[in-house]
């Protein structure tokens, strides 16, 4: 059964402003339903300690457990001489059986005891780690150090897997991005292999797990893995590429709900709409270069190359076909419109051969306008303050980046900057319009 | 099930550490142990701490000694390779060659090849190239090193090695003989070299000063003699070009009594090594005809090398140091480390 609980204690805050209940009856509804948002086990298997809204504990137990996880590497890397080699390996040795051994017999229990077992468990995958450096250290030898990240991450994903644990797989996702990049960069290997670890490996976990902060990390990590995977292939690749994973981001936000897993939604559209929004604004100043040179790349590279375009035009025709995740209302519509249309209109003709760059970057410009235009609409609209900042921000950014481009004659600069500062003053005026309004309306808001 | 599982992969973690150990501790204590010369450095690992960064001679082959099935241009980068080793002096090993197909028998090291084949030098690691030390003693390694402008001492690296090529870096001690290399008027001005007669060019190309010193407690023996046999160039091929020493009146050089010296502890030997006299032309692989090395090649950078004579069978000369003894690497512009 799904958790509904901050849900429905948002409404019964709702129903107290609307003055549809009175405090009395709040504090019945509230006692009834109260503030339990982790559920520790479920009938669909257990459950990470990361699950739900218990992000910010597990990002910050990680953080601890890493920090002082770091602190023990480094304590090894001092290499004290006077310790014999089998000492120092029977410390370490020892610490990670001790640290997971406590961990599982605490890992049983529930409540914040379960938490605490999962952080030791996270601390003994960091001392394999540790470990593996360590025994380089004493016995000297000096092998293809990112094969060490490699190993640390599949230990820690398999350990992700079996607890079920957030916070290693949020470790396995960073060692394989260290992996990945460091082979790139520093061995001129490209590891493609990493997108495909995150896909297959942790984002089911992540899904599975309904955990957010690894669904964040996920869905972070898997732009930069890409881009590190297809980097020797070509320059002009990225921004395509990059623009259709967060294409399939937004198809996934539609889908959530009909997927069962609602509260994914907003991660996805907000990773998303991060990720979109600055290749949108990078877009206005360069368009996109023709997709050349994809023949030449050999097979499993052309597969990475049109992985994203596949993925993003299957789930965009799921999205469109199915009733409960086609957009409903203006709004929704203008939303999927805008990121439809940079598929459709620059994207596309790009991955076929096509220079987009002049074209290209008049529908990123206007794309970027229209976005801004709307998180105005929406500030103003439902008085939201940060959504209304964004949205003139991004106005302004447009105008100060299109004046250095476009208006040479000192007359329409000037007329330029006039016209934004009634722009601006015209929106600040019908927010705090907007808002005495609601306060009419509502005056318990 | 879930827990068998947890258990699994805890002791999955206990045992990956335990194989890397124990594979090495094998190779210790089963291993044949031998020396390798080295030249360090000292940088520091974020994850291990400080290392002395080894460099073998090992590392750097000349494609004259590789023997192997596939071409050494047609090596790729990662390609497993096997540096067959020889005895040197005592206990010190050489490389006999080095092969891309692991030798049946003999002492051998297996190595990757860490990029391309360049100007004819082949670049191999061991896995051996790095010495981890207590924090702190690095800089002490380096000090008994020495500096740029002191004498260096170069290490002898203990290595285990195992049946399939694997090495261990077990321990080290000091070279009993050190080297320092002076350059004296470094050249400035390099073009319009090729207008410049022999005098000008003797005149002008700069002067080598190569000490060898006895850094030992004990008097040792070393050789040379007029025409300095007992020393001979080496070029780095980092340029891409590849030079050779164009005279050949010193191969081979045998030992003879009379140019055996010997060195008291502390004791040095001094010579002065004029890069403008022919017997320092330098002679590029491909190229006709030789030159001074600031005709030719102004901007390769060079080794000087120390190597001890041939003893034709029968001859014995104890207390002669054995083996051989690279310099800084040097450039007519001055000494570049």
């Amino acid at each position: 059964m799904e958790n509904n609980n901050p849900w429905l204690r948002a409404e019964i805050a709702q129903w107290l402003r609307e003055g549809t209940i009175n405090d009395e009856q709040a504090k019945v509804l509230y006692a009834r339903y109260p503030a339990v948002v982790y559920p520790g086990r479920t009938s669909g298997g257990a459950r990470s300690v990361g699950a739900g809204g218990n992000w910010g504990k597990v990002i910050f137990a990680a953080l601890g457990v890493a920090v002082f996880g770091m602190g023990v590497v480094l304590l090894f890397a001092y290499n004290w001489g006077e310790m014999h080699r089998y000492l120092k390996l029977a410390v370490i040795g020892l610490s990670i059986l001790l640290a997971h051994g406590v961990g599982m017999a605490m890992f049983r229990s529930d409540g914040p005891r379960r938490r605490v077992g999962e952080s030791l468990h996270l601390l003994g995958t960091i001392l394999f780690g540790a470990g593996i450096w360590l025994v380089a250290q004493i016995y000297h030898f000096d092998a293809h150090y990112p094969d060490g990240f490699l190993l640390w991450c599949l230990a820690a994903m398999s350990m992700a897997w079996a607890l079920p644990s957030a916070a290693h797989g949020i470790l396995a996702a960073v060692l394989l991005l260290l992996w990945s990049g460091l082979e790139t960069f520093e061995f001129q290997q490209a590891m493609p292999q990493a997108s495909w670890i995150l896909l297959l490996g942790l984002l089911p976990l992540a899904w599975w797990q309904r955990s957010a902060s690894l669904l964040t990390v996920v869905l972070v990590s898997l732009p930069l893995a890409y881009i590190v995977g297809v980097w020797t292939y070509g320059e002009q690749f990225l921004a395509p590429l990059l623009l259709l994973l967060c294409a399939s981001y937004f198809a996934f936000a539609r889908l959530s709900h009909s997927l069962g897993n609602p509260a994914a939604g907003s991660v996805f559209r907000s990773v998303g709409i991060v990720l979109w929004l600055p290749l949108i604004f990078i877009g206005t100043f360069i368009g996109l270069p023709s997709q050349t040179g994809m023949s030449a790349v050999p097979g499993f590279g052309l597969l990475q190359l049109l992985f994203p375009l596949l993925l993003a035009i299957g789930l965009w025709l799921w999205v469109l076909i199915s009733a409960k995740s086609r957009p409903q209302g203006l709004e929704a519509w203008l939303e999927s419109g805008l990121v439809l249309a940079v598929l459709m209109i620059a994207v596309l003709p790009a991955m076929l051969g096509e220079n987009m760059e002049g074209v290209g970057r008049l529908i990123f410009n206007l794309v970027f306008l229209i976005y801004s235009l709307l998180y105005v609409y929406r500030g103003t609209e439902y008085g939201r303050g940060k959504i209304l900042a964004l949205g003139c921000v991004m106005i302004s950014v447009l105008a100060l980046a299109r004046f250095t481009d476009l208006f040479h004659s000192l007359l329409a600069r000037s007329s330029v900057f006039l016209i934004l500062g009634v722009v601006l003053f015209v929106i600040g005026q019908r927010y705090a319009k907007q808002n005495t309004r609601r306060k009419l309306e509502k005056p318990r808001a | 099930m879930r827990k068998a599982l947890i258990i699994a992969l805890v002791v999955g973690q206990f045992g990956v550490l335990a194989y890397m150990a124990g594979q090495r501790e094998w190779i210790r204590h089963r291993g044949e142990n031998i020396y390798l010369r080295t030249a360090p450095v000292d940088p520091r690992d974020p994850m291990r701490g400080d290392y002395v960064q080894l460099s073998y001679g090992i590392n750097n082959v000349d494609v004259s000694h590789y023997r192997g099935r596939k071409a050494a241009s047609a090596l790729s980068r990662g390609a497993a390779l096997y540096a067959v080793l020889k005895a040197g002096s005592v206990d010190v090993y050489e490389l006999d060659y080095l092969s891309d197909q692991a030798p049946v028998s003999g002492l051998f090291l297996r190595g990757r090849l860490n990029r391309e084949m360049s100007a004819g030098q082949i670049s191999v690691s061991y896995g051996i190239e790095q010495y981890f030390v207590e924090q702190g003693s690095g800089r002490a390694i380096e000090t008994k090193q020495g500096g740029v402008d002191g004498v260096q001492v170069p290490l002898e690296v203990a290595v285990a090695v195992g049946g399939n090529g694997r090495a261990v870096l077990t321990g080290y001690r000091w070279s009993r003989l050190g080297i320092r290399l002076e350059q004296i008027n470094p050249v400035a001005e390099t073009s319009n070299t090729l207008t410049w007669d022999s005098a000008t060019i003797a005149q002008r190309s700069p002067v080598i000063v190569l000490s060898l010193q006895n850094v030992s407690d004990t008097a040792l023996k070393i050789a040379d003699n007029d025409k300095h046999c007992g020393f001979y160039l080496q070029s780095l091929g980092d340029t891409g070009r590849n030079f050779s020493s164009a005279d050949k009146s010193c191969s081979p050089y045998v030992l003879r009594e009379a140019d055996i010296i010997n060195l008291e502890p502390g004791e040095v030997y001094r010579v002065e090594l004029n890069m403008g006299q022919p017997r320092w032309y330098v002679l590029e692989r491909g190229a006709i005809g030789s030159s001074a090395m600031v005709v030719n090649a102004a901007n390769e950078r060079f080794r000087l090398v120390y190597q001890t004579p041939l003893l034709l069978p029968g001859m014995e000369s104890p207390a002669l140091w054995q083996g051989r003894l690279v310099s800084p690497a040097f450039s007519v512009r001055g000494r570049v480390d």
